[in-house]
């Protein structure tokens, strides 16, 4: 528990520290000369060929990691198809287009007709979804970079405790709806703009995303993949595909000996005990229980929606029209004394203050609705997880936990009847050749 | 514990191992020298490059407060290479160090996981809690921390929405001077409180401030709020916007604008416009009375632009940042360039009227904030010394320029001639000025032109010359009008006044001084300013009336310009505020 709170502390000033960097300045060069700026030219966007092949080894590595996991049953080879996805997906490619931020680019064609989803975009959206309806959440085990990276560094797992898992994955509730929220009202794509490996995939010079790329893996040292599990709002949207998966990871190939290797193994959390039938005495009180979480729930959503209400100014703060409508607020008003970049573009676009303030105020309309709606969305979460909680389910065996396991296989090296199977294969392979 | 210690020190033995944990350190070891050597580029781009920039800052503020100082200027310029070579190093070295960071992070990671392998143990699981009660308690506790995460949310949102007050019903103080409405109505309105062209809005010389002072003395100090240096020497005028004065100075070797603080003269900064090629400033000719900064620099509330003798033309922003250069051509002048700029919006208008024969003449629109041509049109006359004006007839916002032998008129919202009218020749150099509805355009020692230009609705019409007066006419002072009258102030200090109506002289007066500052009117208060200092006082009547007269003892050759309440003069090396004290 104290390791547990030092690497809370350390992400949480890690974060801040992130916050306070100050930008970067140095003065551009004053040409006096008649030197002419030559026009700026864009280099032409990847090929069509490229982003083929891209969705192609998308494709190709999700049905690899899905036979991996079902049928190999190797976490040998899934580390590796993991490392080849970090190579390829995130040094080679540079992190974009990945599924996780590609989640921005879909809301953002839905909101904004002048934006053209590119075909790379939905079909990274798309395909690791549908994966998961088939085999659960086969890409977050083997094919995203994001985690494949943090799985690199899982050396001394620590369990986090249920209770804590529940709470902590509230944060990637609140940031998925956030990061629709934004994307939807165009304040920008949230989830690529805080990557946080995406610095070191580019090898890009921006200080606050190396040290929140450093602080995930330093945390992800003791916590197993942090940002998948309690950041990620793509991971959010697979769980739910591997809830209703048709096809889910099994631990054993045969039947369980109820080991508990399995349970050591996984540094996730993901599995889980078997349990008995609830104790006939307690079941009117947590039938009653269960019957007012139920009640509580349009009470709970109404709760967040009044907070995303309330918060929707600070929401919008990040807005372009926002912001700059505030900028010009302060500088007219006297209160800001020095002109920025916003106020000097400001100023040569010709633009009047009063052309400011509709826009400012349509935006803060959609965001009052968006905020509301978001936070219906986190309190109808908040609800659904209290209910979740409270259900008593009876299982038989050790399971991986359909939404939670990563399909990382590593409790399939651990399982003794695993391993027995593959001696019997060995010995049978043995066997065959000094037959032949 | 033997049986511990025994496998250790197998472990140890196992050569494998020891390249193993070999590796480790060495990994461990270049990743923190790479991490720190990082950290340390990171600190010197984003703290020591803020302290030079600071430096920098200050020594050309320096620069800027002592006047030229070649030494300081080459310091800063070296100071200035190196700073910005050795920041590219740096960020050379950071994309590099990254690069490196990341693989032996990746090599430290490998590692890590080899070493590990020698110390897999077989786990041994605890005997298993009763997991219904475990379950139970898992629950509640799951229960209260979601509970625990809303209620901190709530509060947060409580807090949040609590300190952020949408600001509102705030007069505001400041506007876009360039905005859209602004054209409409705004910035023309905005334009005409202050000064910012060569005799002021629209160029008419009519002073729009009350509360003007009447009465000054040079010798007691009456009146007189403040007197600075200027740097540089020229005969361009003072503009104003705002609290800022801005006035340009020129010598062989400088080219500058000033912008100095109306309140009490300070100078907030110089801008400095560089030379054109020494090859081409050798074929300009400037004559003594003309100079090299004769041209009056213009301003539309965000930029401040200045032109030379030599054709280079500078904009700064308000604080003195330079914003761009443009070169137009050393200007073939027989006297030397003196036209002054003019603006409108976010336009910069330049009449680059040159050479002895039409041909080489063009009027140029420039984006003041970028520097960009927008548009600009062969103008049919030689070089003159006029300057364009943009003013409000018809209806209709109009350039107008003079030159042998037209006066044409240019639309000031697009690239059209809108009219143009056969009046002039010679050597021009009085301003046109527009009144009550007539453009009056001076030939100098021969007539003044009174032109009726065309209505907005009588498009290709061609303007009317509604009368012609003639009689000595000034080859340097421009007309002033109130509507009624129209008055011409000679060099030598002959006073004519004329009718609007049919152009007959009411009265010609000789007032026995020098004149070359273009006369203003304040009020019903003519204001006429001799090159020797002395302000008269001429009431604007049909009849001749002098009301008195004030001395300043100094040489001034530029018109006087206006802000609330205050007159600005420019001497030979000093600048003066003039305004009425308590």
């Amino acid at each position: 528990m104290k390791r547990l709170a030092l690497a809370g502390l350390g992400l949480g000033l890690g974060i801040w520290a992130a916050a306070a960097q100050a930008a970067q300045r140095f003065p551009p060069p004053q040409f006096e000369t008649d030197y002419q700026i030559p026009t700026v030219h864009l280099s032409p966007p990847r090929e069509a060929l490229w982003e083929a092949l891209d969705a192609a080894v998308l494709a190709a590595a999700l049905s690899a990691a899905s036979w991996l996991v079902f049928k190999k049953r190797s976490r040998r080879w899934i580390a590796a198809l993991s490392v080849f996805s970090l190579l390829y997906f995130g040094f080679w490619r540079r992190g974009c287009i990945c599924s996780v931020g590609a989640l921005g680019n879909v809301v953002l064609s839905l909101f904004d007709p002048s934006y053209v989803l590119p075909l790379t975009a939905a079909v990274f959206f798309l395909l690791p979804l549908l994966f998961g309806l088939f085999f659960g959440r086969v890409f977050c085990g083997a094919v995203c970079p994001l985690g494949a990276i943090q799985d690199l560094v899982v050396f001394r797992p620590l369990s986090v405790p249920f209770w804590l898992e529940t709470a902590l994955r509230m944060i990637a509730w609140i940031y998925l709806a956030a990061a629709v929220l934004m994307a939807a009202a165009g304040s920008g794509l949230l989830i690529c703009r805080y990557d946080p490996f995406v610095s070191f995939f580019r090898l890009s010079l921006n200080t606050p995303l190396w040290i929140l790329g450093l602080l995930c893996l330093g945390v992800g040292v003791f916590i197993a993949r942090p940002y998948c599990r309690f950041v990620c709002p793509y991971g959010l949207l697979l769980r739910q595909m591997s809830r209703l998966s048709f096809w889910s990871v099994r631990i054993t190939p045969d039947e369980c000996i109820q080991c508990r290797l399995c349970e050591e193994a996984c540094p996730l959390g993901a599995i889980e005990p078997p349990t008995a039938p609830w104790p006939a005495k307690l079941l009117p009180a947590e039938r009653r229980r269960l019957g007012l979480l139920i009640l509580l729930l349009p009470l709970l959503m109404a709760l967040g929606g009044w907070i995303g209400y309330r918060l929707h100014p600070v929401l919008a703060a990040g807005h372009p029209a926002v912001a700059l409508a505030e900028q010009v607020r302060l500088w007219q008003s006297g209160k800001m004394t020095e002109r920025t970049d916003e106020i000097r573009a400001w100023e040569t676009s010709g633009k009047p203050a009063e052309s400011l303030w509709p826009q400012e105020a349509a935006v803060l309309q959609k965001f009052s609705l968006g905020g509301l709606l978001a936070g219906i969305f986190v309190g109808f979460a908040a609800g659904v997880k209290l209910i979740q909680v409270s259900i008593h389910r009876v299982r038989k065996e050790y399971q991986a936990n359909r939404a939670g396991c990563l399909a990382c296989g590593r409790c399939f090296a651990f399982c003794p009847r695993q391993q027995m199977r593959e001696k019997a294969r060995a010995v049978s392979a043995e066997k065959k050749q000094v037959e032949g | 514990m033997k049986d511990l210690s025994e496998s250790k020190y197998l472990l140890w033995q196992n050569p494998r191992y020891q390249a193993a944990v070999g590796s480790l350190i060495v990994s461990a070891v270049f990743t923190a020298v790479a991490g720190l050597l990082l950290a340390v580029q990171v600190y010197h781009l984003k703290v020591t490059d803020e302290r030079r920039s600071s430096k920098l800052e200050s020594l050309r503020a320096a620069y800027r407060t002592a006047g030229p100082d070649e030494a300081l200027a080459e310091e800063i310029r070296q100071l200035d290479t190196l700073y910005r070579r050795d920041h590219l190093a740096r960020l050379q070295f950071l994309r590099r160090g990254s690069g490196l960071f990341v693989f032996f992070g990746a090599v430290l990671i490998g590692t890590i996981g080899w070493v590990r392998s020698f110390h897999k143990t077989v786990p041994h699981p605890q005997p298993g809690r009763e997991q219904t009660a475990l379950q139970i308690q898992t629950a509640r506790r799951a229960r209260l921390a979601v509970s625990v995460v809303l209620a901190a949310a709530a509060g947060g949102a409580l807090f949040w929405s609590l300190r952020v007050q949408p600001a509102a019903g705030e007069e505001p103080v400041r506007s876009n001077p360039l905005s859209d409405t602004q054209t409409a109505v705004a910035w023309w309105e905005q334009m005409k409180q202050n000064w910012p062209v060569f005799r002021g809005p629209q160029g008419c010389g009519i002073c729009p401030f009350d509360n003007i002072p009447m009465e000054w003395d040079g010798a007691s100090g009456k009146n007189i709020r403040w007197k600075v240096p200027v740097n540089l020497a020229g005969h361009s005028s003072p503009i104003v916007w705002g609290n800022r004065i801005f006035i340009t100075g020129a010598d062989t070797n400088r080219q500058e604008l000033y912008c100095f603080s109306t309140e009490d003269g300070t100078l907030l900064w110089t801008g400095s416009v560089p030379l054109a090629p020494a090859s081409q400033r050798q074929e300009m000719t400037v004559i003594e009375d003309t100079g090299y900064a004769a041209p009056t620099a213009a301003a539309n509330g965000v930029f401040a632009a200045a032109i030379f003798a030599d054709g280079q033309v500078g904009c700064f922003d308000f604080e003195g940042r330079l914003q761009w250069v443009r070169s137009l051509g050393v200007p073939i002048s027989a006297y030397g360039y003196a036209s002054s700029l003019t603006v409108y919006e976010n336009r910069l208008i330049v009449q680059m009227d040159q050479d002895y024969e039409p041909g080489k003449s063009k009027l140029i629109v420039l984006d003041m904030a970028t520097g960009k041509t927008l548009w600009e049109k062969a103008r049919p006359v030689p070089n003159s010394w006029t300057s364009p004006t943009v003013v409000e007839l018809n209806g209709r916002r109009q350039i107008l320029t003079s030159g042998s032998p037209w006066v044409i008129a240019y639309d000031a919202e697009a690239e059209a001639e809108l009219w143009r009218l056969d009046c002039l020749s010679g050597d021009v150099a009085p301003t046109q000025v527009a009144a009550a509805g007539l453009v009056f355009a001076v030939e100098p020692y021969t007539h003044l032109a009174a032109i009726r230009p065309p209505q907005s609705s009588e498009a290709n019409q061609p303007a009317q010359l509604v009368w012609k007066a003639e009689g000595s006419m000034p080859d340097i002072c421009s007309p002033i009008s109130n509507g009624l009258l129209v008055w011409t102030l000679e060099t030598d200090g002959n006073l004519e006044c004329y009718d609007v109506q049919d152009g007959s002289r009411l009265y010609s007066e000789d007032l026995n001084a020098m004149f070359q500052a273009s006369p203003v009117l304040v009020g019903d208060t003519l204001l006429l300013l001799s090159t020797k200092g002395k302000m008269m006082r001429i009431k604007a009547d049909r009849v001749f009336e002098k009301l008195g007269e004030n001395e300043l003892a100094d040489t001034f050759t530029a018109s006087p310009a206006f802000g609330p309440g205050r007159i600005y003069l420019r001497g030979a090396k000093h600048l003066y505020c003039i305004q009425a004290q308590p």
